[in-house]
């Protein structure tokens, strides 16, 4: 199974460990990525903002590139994911735009969990995995970019999705139930307003613990630097220490497939999930 | 239709017109979606008085508003409108507006935000998280928060001290050059 790899700029900086984890785990499933020469941002959260020649325009080189290699763009970071597919809708309804960038929508871009969710890499996934996740209970955040806008993402359900829970499900992990699947966790507003981002993060977390989670599990940058970073303020506002793992999904794939120094990736996050890993004995 | 209007600021921003105008004249007032975003105990105006000022055409009340900045464009307004109506999909045109046209604002760190992010995409190609996070930390004078976080992420490799120099930078400032921030 061959796709084209746009990591983006996430995955080159504060998400490391997604680029270092997903790449090594699709390569165990039997997947080649083969990532777009020379990539350019896709203006993330900014250029629909500003612009709205730019939040189609940023992307639409990268569109064409891909579209001239011919393979499906898996993009796993949930932001990129969303720019690239609301770039290559609009370039496809506007005629002014496809007459600069002629796109045609012949390839398709798919998020991490799409991929990873495939019929035949899921079912890899299960019989590759040699060192079930017993004992760990987590719960699954999708956060806003991986099911919103519905009509861009096009997820499974926009209020309860299930891509993720059935790829931990399958790596043997326990998958709670909670009702902040989808909740926004600021993550937008990180440096601009980072007393509501404090106040809306504080809120997930509580009810990840209230439901008696070991570790959030996500696929988004933002969310995860977000949730792993703010804690420690967090834990300052409320004179309590938090303490939640907020693990990228390739990660704990990684560790039930086996065979590959996991730790290297959670050492990446403030919050190291390595202690809490290795106390369930699975790393 | 141009929709009457009145308070808009004399041609500086418009009020939603075709297709946008036809999907928000659908709401009903349900208030569905200032019942789930996450920021309506911020706002000044909620998401649904907003875009009834919209479908009457007085879009000053917004563009002075905090809201049109705290929205987080997460989405969840529109997702649950039984009419398909995106806040942010209404909010997007007066933000353009707002910002090509110099119109002052309320919370003014976040247009700066995005525009300090946009221009580093312009330098570099790509985002340099230390370019973006030094200019806007310069920009705001707030040099000293997150200092801390900051060196911890750098001892984790996760902040290059050098940018990455796409050898398709031309192009990408060729994009810029067709759009407001020329
Ligand atoms: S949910 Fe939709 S119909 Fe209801 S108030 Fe909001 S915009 Fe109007
Ligand atoms: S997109 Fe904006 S208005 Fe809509 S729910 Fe989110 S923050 Fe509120």
């Amino acid at each position: 199974m061959e796709y084209s790899y746009y990591p983006g700029c996430s995955l080159e900086g504060s998400a490391r460990e997604l680029n270092e984890s997903f790449r090594t785990v699709s390569k165990k499933l039997g997947v080649t990525l083969f990532e777009i020469p020379d990539w350019t941002c896709c203006g993330a959260s900014s250029a629909h903002m500003v612009d709205a020649y730019l939040e189609a325009a940023l992307p639409a080189k990268d569109l064409l590139t891909a579209e001239r290699i011919g393979k499906d763009v898996v993009a796993p970071c949930a932001g990129c994911h969303v720019r690239m597919k609301a770039a290559s809708r609009r370039i496809l309804e506007d005629a002014d735009l496809r007459a600069r960038f002629p796109f045609k929508g012949e390839i398709k871009v798919l998020s991490g969990l799409e991929m990873l969710h495939g019929q035949e890499i899921l079912s890899r996934i299960k019989s590759s995995t040699i060192k079930p996740l017993e004992g760990l209970r987590v719960v699954p955040y999708y956060g806003c970019l991986a099911v919103r806008p519905p009509e861009v993402v096009e997820p499974d359900s926009p209020e309860n999705p299930m891509q993720m829970d059935h790829i931990l499900e399958a790596i043997g992990a326990e998958v709670l139930t909670w009702p902040y699947k989808t909740d926004c966790c600021g993550g937008s507003m990180a440096l601009t307003r980072t007393d509501l981002v404090l106040k809306l993060s504080r809120k997930i977390l509580d009810m990840a613990l209230a439901v008696g989670a070991d570790a959030i599990v996500t696929m988004c940058p933002m969310c995860q630097a977000n949730l792993d970073t703010r804690q420690a303020d967090i834990s300052r506002q409320a004179g309590k220490a938090y303490q939640m793992p907020i693990l990228y999904v390739t990660e704990l794939i990684g560790v039930a497939l086996g065979g590959t120094d996991t730790r290297q990736w959670f050492a990446k996050h403030m919050v190291s999930g390595e202690n809490m890993l290795a106390g369930k004995g699975l790393i | 239709m141009q929709q009457a209007g009145y308070g808009v600021p004399a041609g500086q921003v418009t009020p939603p017109a075709g297709d946008l105008a036809s999907v928000i004249n659908q709401c009903y007032q349900c208030g569905k979606c200032s019942a789930g975003c996450p920021v309506a105990s911020e706002m000044d105006l909620l998401p649904h008085q907003m875009v009834r000022l919209a479908v009457l055409g007085d879009v000053a009340p917004i563009v002075a508003s905090k809201s049109i900045w705290l929205c987080l464009t997460c989405h969840t307004c529109g997702a649950r409108c039984p009419n398909g109506i995106d806040v942010p999909a209404l909010l997007d045109p007066i933000r353009h507006q707002v910002l090509k046209n110099n119109v002052s604002t309320q919370e003014s760190n976040v247009p700066l935000f995005h525009n300090t992010f946009l221009k580093t995409i312009r330098m570099f190609g790509r985002v340099h998280e230390l370019t973006l996070i030094g200019l806007y930390k310069w920009k705001t004078k707030t040099f000293f928060d997150d200092m801390d976080l900051g060196m911890q992420m750098f001892r984790k490799g996760k902040i290059h001290l050098l940018p990455h120099r796409s050898s398709h930078l031309s192009e990408v400032k060729e994009v810029f050059k067709q759009s407001s921030m020329k």
